[in-house]
């Protein structure tokens, strides 16, 4: 397998892979961002190709480049008013620090470790095969991911869902951010309770 | 391969229930009252809790090999169960007045404890990071469930990005231990010698109690396993929100809904303890020496630096995270202590651990709804709001000081008895240090809860609202209760501390087998 | 030189770590979600290079683990767009180093 068009692919894939991701934090645009995401997503759906993993670099391609990076072009154009720009925080050097040292040790770990490797013959009919497990060990993870994706829906629809009495609280909520009074906005909109009861002697013991 | 679902019954009508109250709250929009959807949700998961106690606590199997039912399984179950009740309790107020979509509310508190239930019984990796982001997802919901609110957005999406990175790391430590053992189970007995691969029984191998001499020289594969283990202990780290990993917990708990709160630091905390607990005594308890280490740092700074963070704050919900990131380091001495000489030792341990949790969890649930029925009627949650709060309420007032005692680790209190075997299960596990720690850094402790108790009974109230007022009745049972649980537990652990000791006996199955086999 | 094992890994690794890097560093909520996208793409390519080279025989457990990552990354994000959106309707602002009404 050591073949000549094995290692451009390879190399090829590899560049692509990384020199996506490294794109991803010289870019100042975030809609370019998230297009090299793409373009290094994609790189390693080809590196499953190369390793003989047919079904997942579909699933790769199907559900990384074609899904996610659109919910976040969503994220971004549902968002116009905010910042589109991708720079850095002030975290910047530390994360640069703590960056090198993972970076290290991983890479001393993937050298150095002995893990015994020698090249499996690849499955056939993976897609079968991985369908098959789904319905017979990997039973009960397959009903949790069930379970968690409806968990997520109904929770993202509770949280995306916008209506007109939400829509004025907002507009307070954006014009006391530009007051500079935001501090208070939690108090608008999460107000106490000011009636007073009218037994307040009868106030006692609540347990007993 | 039998699929024996008679085993996971509960988890199935806790997730039908789920399904259930979201729909039924759309369908019957408006014409049930908001209050029906929490008293069916409490009432529901009180039957649900007392029938799985009833008819699982013999069971002790396995389900396909990726979840536990055993002792230790049905305990939390009904741990859990009882976290819910008493958070949904402590919520049906709160929400009718500050919530909108209960059906959600209720059915994302359900899927949470779902994930829960499935991570403390999970025994492969696999199973548990599905459960694990089950939670993760309902709380990251649950947090800026009150979306009108920007410190509860902001707190919600700090948590959720930290919460998605913290995933990603522990999954590249699960990824390098995978190569190393070539397993994501975490132990399987293997009666008839099928060779089932588990994490486990390939790391005892590794160690030379196994005698398998097929495999690689132990300071082979030791950079993957060391690294593996500290990227997953990382990653727990952030989950449990031990220092440094902590950040996102104040924000988090400022930014949620009270009884969200209340259910992240009793609910969200005891699951990823269950889980690290079974993965770690299960799974890791072959290589103890390679992750204790780490482990032990973690504890000491996570005592220190949350006890001296929790010196400074002003709001009772920070003040709150502060004093649950301290509660992790003491809890975080038991997993330590695992790493002793016999697996009796490690047993204790893992007892003692787990008496701390519920003990931990049943104060703060109570000092928690304490401070949400003071919430509903006042809408504020500074520690200068208490003030003269004896003698506003004095039921409330006494509730939140127990609690604080016990939190403290006060005498007649569940936090002295609990807190008290955890540090002597570090004395002798031989981790004198830990213990020393801890012990200083409860007396630290005593300090700001104490604040809080001054404000409540030296002071005379303040402000515009000085009336006395009434907790609602079911409220106040509710509280009742798990007072007098934690004054039970301080004065008489000794029954709850059996219940535990049987369960958490079967996480050392595998290794009392192995080390047997190695004597033979 | 062959490509084996290794060769993989130490990709999986740099890729990991950038991912980290960009998940650390970014101000924007999106730009923290693509690190965190890419530390779970160097998890996964690592999970296949295992199975691929890995002297175990369960070669299938890892494509399954793989398939779950990346459903509960599409979920992840599908949750991050619904909580970015909220916080975007009360500020009008997605950088996490703005959305600074809690200190830690």
């Amino acid at each position: 397998m050591s073949s000549f068009g094995f290692h451009l692919a390879f190399w090829l894939l590899a560049a692509m892979t990384v020199g996506g991701a490294s794109m991803i934090i010289v870019s100042r645009n975030l809609i370019h961002a998230v297009i090299y995401l793409v373009i290094s997503m994609l790189g390693v759906a080809g590196l499953y190709l190369t390793l003989s993993a047919d079904f997942i670099a579909v699933v790769q391609v199907l559900i990384y480049v074609g899904a996610i990076s659109v919910l976040m072009l969503f994220a971004i154009m549902l968002t116009p008013r905010a910042e589109r720009n991708n720079t850095e925080t002030s975290l910047k050097l530390p994360a640069a620090a703590v960056m090198v040292l993972i970076l290290t040790a991983t890479v001393f770990v993937a050298l150095d470790t002995d893990w015994g490797a020698v090249r499996q013959a690849a499955l056939a009919d993976q897609a079968r095969l991985i369908g098959q497990s789904l319905i017979r060990e990997y039973v009960l993870p397959f009903e949790i991911g069930a379970v968690l994706l409806t968990a997520a829906l109904v929770g993202a629809i509770a949280l995306a869902r916008h209506d007109d009495e939400d829509a004025a609280i907002h507009a307070q909520s954006l014009q006391a951010e530009a007051d500079g009074t935001a501090e208070d906005v939690a108090l608008l909109t999460d107000p106490p309770l000011v009636e007073v009861e009218a037994d307040a002697g009868a106030g006692e013991d609540g347990g007993s | 391969m039998d699929l024996e679902y008679q085993l996971i019954v509960p988890e199935f009508v806790l997730a039908t229930l789920a399904t259930l109250v979201v729909a039924g709250a759309l369908i019957f929009r408006g014409r049930v009252r908001q209050e029906f959807w929490g008293y069916a949700t409490a009432g529901a998961l009180l039957i649900l809790a007392i029938l799985t106690a009833v008819f699982y606590w013999d069971t002790n199997d396995d389900f396909a090999n990726v979840l536990a039912v055993d002792h230790f399984t049905v305990l939390f179950r009904v741990f859990f169960l009882g976290i819910a009740f008493f958070t949904v309790l402590a919520a049906i107020q709160f929400a009718g007045d500050r919530l909108k979509n209960h059906g959600e509310f209720y059915g994302l508190i359900l899927f949470a404890t779902l994930g829960m239930m499935l991570l403390g019984a999970a025994r492969e990796l696999l199973t548990a990071y599905l459960a694990l982001e089950l939670l993760s997802f309902s709380f990251y919901i649950l947090v800026g469930f009150n979306k009108l609110n920007p410190f509860s957005n902001e707190g919600s999406l700090k948590y959720m990005l930290l919460g998605a990175f913290s995933s990603a790391l522990m999954l590249y430590g699960i990824s390098l231990i995978y190569g190393v053992t070539g397993s994501t189970t975490y132990s399987a007995i293997d009666p008839d010698g099928s060779g089932i691969r588990s994490i486990a029984g390939q790391l005892a191998n590794f160690t030379g109690v196994g005698g398998d001499s097929s495999l690689p020289d132990p300071d082979a594969v030791r950079p993957g396993l060391l690294i593996g283990l500290i990227l997953i202990t990382a990653g727990l780290g952030f989950k449990v929100s031990a220092v440094p990993f902590h950040q996102w917990t104040p924000d988090a708990y400022q930014g949620a809904p009270l009884p969200i709160t209340a259910f992240l630091s009793a609910g969200g905390k005891a699951a990823a303890f269950a889980f690290f607990l079974r993965l770690y005594s299960e799974a890791f308890l072959p290589v103890a020496a390679e992750w204790a280490w780490f482990v032990a740092i973690l504890a000491a700074v996570t005592m220190i630096t949350g006890n001296l963070m929790a010196l400074q704050q002003t709001n009772l919900k920070r003040l709150m995270a502060y004093s649950s990131i301290s509660q992790v380091g003491y809890l975080l001495v038991g997993i330590v202590a695992l790493n002793a000489e016999t697996i009796g030792q490690s047993q204790d341990a893992a007892a003692a651990l787990v008496l701390h949790l519920i003990g931990y969890v049943a104060t703060n649930i109570a000092v928690f709804t304490a401070i949400i029925a003071f919430y509903n009627r006042t809408g504020r949650d500074d520690i200068v709001d208490v003030r003269g709060l004896a003698e506003r309420q004095p039921f409330l007032a006494f509730v939140l000081a127990a609690g604080l005692f016990s939190l403290a680790g006060m005498p007649l209190f569940a936090g002295f008895a609990t807190k008290f075997i955890v540090f002597q299960v570090a004395f002798s596990n031989g981790f004198l240090w830990l213990g020393a720690i801890g012990v200083t850094a409860s007396f630290v402790s005593l300090y700001y809860y104490l604040m809080v108790i001054k404000q409540m009974y030296l002071y005379e109230p303040e402000g515009t609202d000085r009336a006395r007022f009434r907790v609602p009745r079911p409220m106040a049972l509710a509280i009742a209760l798990l007072v007098a649980g934690v004054f039970f537990l301080g004065l008489y652990p000794t029954p709850l501390f059996d219940v535990i000791n049987e369960s958490t006996a079967g996480l050392f199955q595998q290794a009392i087998e192995t080390s047997a086999s190695a004597v033979r | 030189m062959i490509i084996g094992l290794e060769e993989y890994l130490a990709l999986g690794a740099l890729l990991f770590s950038l991912g980290f890097y960009i998940a650390l560093s970014k101000k924007n909520a999106v730009g923290v979600l693509m690190g965190v996208e890419l530390m779970l793409n160097a998890v996964n390519l690592t999970l296949i290079a295992f199975s691929r080279f890995s002297t175990s025989d369960i070669t299938l457990s890892t494509q399954v683990f793989v398939i779950f990552i990346i459903a509960v990354a599409a979920a992840e994000v599908a949750v991050g767009l619904a909580l970015i959106l909220v916080v975007y309707r009360n500020r009008q602002t997605i950088n996490v180093d703005r959305t600074t009404l809690l200190k830690g």
